[in-house]
């Protein structure tokens, strides 16, 4: 709170604590009272007629999320801003979790560095609870008339692993290192709004109960694409679904912003557009995008929600709705989400390889480029997904064309990071093997999309297993490789341990041959003609079918290696230096653990930070040697800023 | 990387600074808010364009006249002119007269409030008949939030005003909230102008 921040930094007040530290647990008990008065009164007011039961549902899951966020501390702040008692600098420090130890992190912390840590640990679980139940599909399909699960908890379990997996990936690099990393990659002390912050991680925690609820209430039947109709006609577990993407949407809304604005507005002194790292404008792009795009899904779920508790007709064509409205509003933001997922996950790669190639990103401009052709083109392509939902045929040729046009851009980037990668020595560390994967995975997903791209193909192949393997091959292949690049990258820096390579590289590449094994044998059933989310399939693709499902168990063997090899390291794994890779960019540059306030003296930037010497050397240049700054005489008011959230 | 170290300013952030900061994030609140209106705007046009199996309009072809709109449009702007009065007097150094804007303008967005309760509490078509009156309703309703949104930062303001906390040099919230009240009388009269167009 910024206007009084100046009147009460008086230095030397005796610092007050008066903030309660409530944390996780609170958070739960608050939200499960809540959550049983809503209960309570809205069966005993609303749960007669044909909405009784939705409308109680929702109730209780609206009434669970606020009670968590109370309870959790998210809303002290804002009342007492409501009550003019500002947070007292010593109040600040306390919710930045100064001094508190591994109990900050099960608490509302407004510390960048403790929120990336939590968002990390929030993704790898979603990966975790989404990647059992992938293994569950890929079981069910291991041959023809399976009946490992029923077909309708199967279309659960499809719908469930797609949402999870989305909300995984959407927050996999944003999240953890988009906290973590970037405030100080651009020489800022925290994010521009600290509780923000906080506050967009915990809303998350919020909804992932809910999400999981969907189970106990009938599942979702119908992919996590929930069409009209078939969301109408969905048992309550849809109304768990509804409530948890608008939860979501409205912390992705939060995140961005605050991310948005860090990048924009908290640069170092010095360091101009062309001096930023491309990570963050792959980082802000994304974020910023999903800023204008979330609330269209936001708004297609509110609608949706209408629907089934008050008996609104919006997308019931019976009564003058349309389910096109339905595809229109999630497609305007499905598409687009496919960027808001990979771009940052792309940024990191391209951010990580010049580092190990030892020479400068290859036209830094054509990165940056790329990225915005991307971001400006992916607003317009949305229709790709209704060629044959029979809404205006005359607009399929001009949507063929955008979203042809889009791998342009997209191709743009390949370039750099062959470009980047081109005579250069590269240095064959962990994080960089994500490159190569990436380039690899990502080609193939790119080019299958293309044809995709094309009406007359799509005509065919459309709800086939092939577009599933393709935006696997894309969001999988691409993005959560670049993700694995990124952890391997940052890990010394966030967890001050060297993440251990011989075990990193083995789960990486097990799980990379598995994911090809896997989606390859799933482009071959897709293009014999196979749908998908259908719980079983005639003998014909039944080879296929097994290796997909053997790869899927590869997959899944690499991803515990992998797992093992990060749960390991973070524990026991040999202490990290500030700057193990050499690296320019100013993240490095501090001292790991990073000290709460980041910087003692702010950073100023003379020059970009690719400079690696040309032509490729392997041998790391040392860590630029900062000389340590007169510390001035008002330099204790330090640790009074970080109030302006 | 070249980081040549030189001390920059320590202490309490430049107030600027901050206020950039702030102003940046509202706008793109504000950008992110616009997202879900124009959903809804959108919703409203494309079903009417649409107007399937001609269930546009309910069946006995009951709907809501303009006018109630328009009215309820007029005070939510009136509320912000109200606001903005009150937020150039303290840029002046003027707490009265913040004081005195930021209550007439919460009492104003609170009579919006009840205008639109009413309104939505005696429509003449059920929700269940007709796009139109889904559309409608969702229009309407999302006002109503707007309206209680503003109305918990307008206390917030009145409050903090009452005890003093802004003066000419430091009123960066007034100036926050200020953004955030004229989006809603835009928003409100967008919702008025959509609702305006009624048969097909
Ligand atoms: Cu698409």
């Amino acid at each position: 709170m910024v206007d009084t921040a100046v009147a009460e930094t008086a230095i030397g007040r005796e610092p007050r604590r008066r903030v309660p530290r409530l944390n996780v647990l609170t958070g739960v008990v608050c939200g499960l009272i809540l959550a049983g008065a809503g209960w309570g009164v809205s069966s005993w007011l609303l749960s007669a007629g044909d909405y009784g039961a939705d409308r109680v549902v929702s109730i209780t899951m609206v009434c669970w999320a606020v009670g968590f966020l109370v309870g959790v501390g998210a809303l002290a702040g804002p009342i007492r801003w409501l009550l003019g008692r500002d947070l007292s600098v010593a109040d600040e420090h306390v919710l930045a979790g100064k001094d508190q130890g591994v109990g900050r992190y099960f608490r509302f912390t407004t510390d960048h560095k403790v929120v990336g840590v939590q968002y990390l640990v929030l993704s790898m679980t979603l990966f975790g609870v989404g990647g059992l139940l992938a293994m569950l599909i890929r079981t069910q399909l291991i041959r023809p008339g399976a009946r490992f699960v029923s077909p309708q908890t199967y279309n659960t379990i499809v719908g469930m692993h797609g949402i999870i997996m989305i909300i995984g990936t959407i927050i996999m690099v944003s999240g953890p290192f988009g906290n973590f990393i970037l405030p100080i990659m651009i020489g800022a002390r925290d994010m521009a709004f600290p509780r923000l912050n906080a506050l967009s991680f915990w809303l998350i925690c919020a909804a992932v109960p809910v999400l999981l609820a969907t189970f106990f209430f009938g599942g979702i039947p119908t992919g996590w694409s929930v069409y009209a109709p078939l969301s109408d006609q969905a048992p309550a577990g849809m109304d768990c679904f509804l409530i948890t993407i608008i939860i979501f949407a409205i912390s992705s809304g939060i995140a961005g912003v605050n991310i948005t604005t860090t990048a924009v507005k908290m640069r170092a002194r010095g360091m101009t557009w062309t001096r930023t790292p491309i990570f963050v404008f792959g980082t802000v792009s994304s974020v910023a995008l999903g800023v204008i795009a979330f609330p269209m899904f936001m708004a297609a779920m509110v609608l949706e929600g209408l629907n089934r508790t008050t008996g609104t007709v919006f997308y019931d064509a019976a009564h003058g709705g349309s389910a096109w409205l339905y595809a229109h509003l999630f497609w305007l933001m499905g598409h687009p989400e496919v960027y808001v997922i990979l771009l940052p996950a792309f940024a990191a790669v391209l951010e990580l390889t010049p580092v190990f190639a030892r020479k400068p990103l290859f036209s830094f401009l054509g990165a940056v480029t790329g990225i915005a052709g991307i971001i400006g083109l992916s607003m317009f392509v949305w229709a790709h997904h209704m060629f044959i939902s029979g809404w205006a045929p005359a607009l399929d040729g001009p949507f063929m064309l955008t979203t042809e046009l889009i791998s342009i851009p997209t191709g743009l980037l390949i370039l750099v990071l062959l470009g980047t990668l081109w005579r250069g020595t590269v240095w064959m560390r962990l994080p960089v093997m994500a490159t190569f994967a990436m380039l690899w995975n990502f080609i193939i997903g790119g080019i299958t999309g293309i044809y995709l791209s094309d009406v007359p193909v799509d005509q065919a192949m459309h709800g086939s297993m092939f577009v599933t393997a393709h935006f696997h091959f894309t969001l999988m292949g691409g993005a959560l490789t670049g993700f694995a690049g990124a952890l391997a990258y940052w890990f010394p820096k966030m967890t001050g341990r060297m993440l251990d390579e011989r075990l990193g590289m083995i789960g990486f590449w097990i799980i990379q041959i598995g994911f090809n094994v896997t989606f390859l044998g799933m482009f071959a059933v897709g293009l014999a003609g196979q749908p998908r989310r259908v719980a079983d399939y005639p003998s014909l693709f039944a080879t296929g079918n097994l290796v997909s499902s053997i790869g899927a168990y590869i997959i899944g063997s690499g991803a515990l290696i992998y797992l093992y090899a990060v749960v390991h390291s973070w524990r026991h794994g040999r202490r990290a230096p500030g700057n193990p890779w050499g690296a320019k960019t100013l993240e490095w540059q501090v001292p790991t653990p990073v000290p709460l306030e980041n910087f003692t003296v702010l950073p100023v930037v003379t020059s970009d930070f690719y400079g690696y010497g040309e032509g490729g050397s392997a041998a790391p240049t040392p860590a630029p040697r900062r000389i340590a700054a007169p510390v001035p005489s008002g330099a204790a008011a330090t640790t009074q800023e970080g109030g302006t959230a | 990387m070249s980081t040549a170290t030189v001390t920059l300013t320590h202490g309490p952030e430049e107030l600027g600074e901050v206020r950039g900061r702030q102003r940046l994030a509202v706008l793109l609140l504000i950008a992110a808010d616009a997202a879900f209106v124009l959903s809804l705007v959108f919703t409203y046009f494309y079903l009417r364009a649409l107007d399937t199996e001609g269930g546009w309009i309910p069946q006995d072809g009951r709907t809501v006249g303009p006018t109630a709109g328009w009215v309820i449009a007029g005070v939510a702007v009136l509320s912000a002119v109200a606001y903005r009065w009150g937020e150039l007097g303290i840029r002046g150094g003027r707490r009265g007269r913040l004081l005195a804007g930021s209550s007439a303008a919460l009492l104003l967005v609170l009579a919006d409030a009840a205008l639109q309760t009413i309104q939505l509490g005696n429509l003449p078509m059920p929700t269940t008949d007709g796009a139109y009156a889904s559309s409608f309703i969702v229009l309407a309703g999302y006002h109503l939030v707007h309206l209680v949104m503003t109305a918990v930062f307008g206390i917030g303001i009145c409050n903090r005003a009452r005890l003093g906390r802004f003066s000419a040099a430091n009123h960066s919230h007034v100036e926050m909230v200020g953004l955030w009240w004229i989006w809603v009388a835009v928003s409100a009269l967008l919702t008025a102008f959509t609702t305006s167009f009624v048969g097909t």
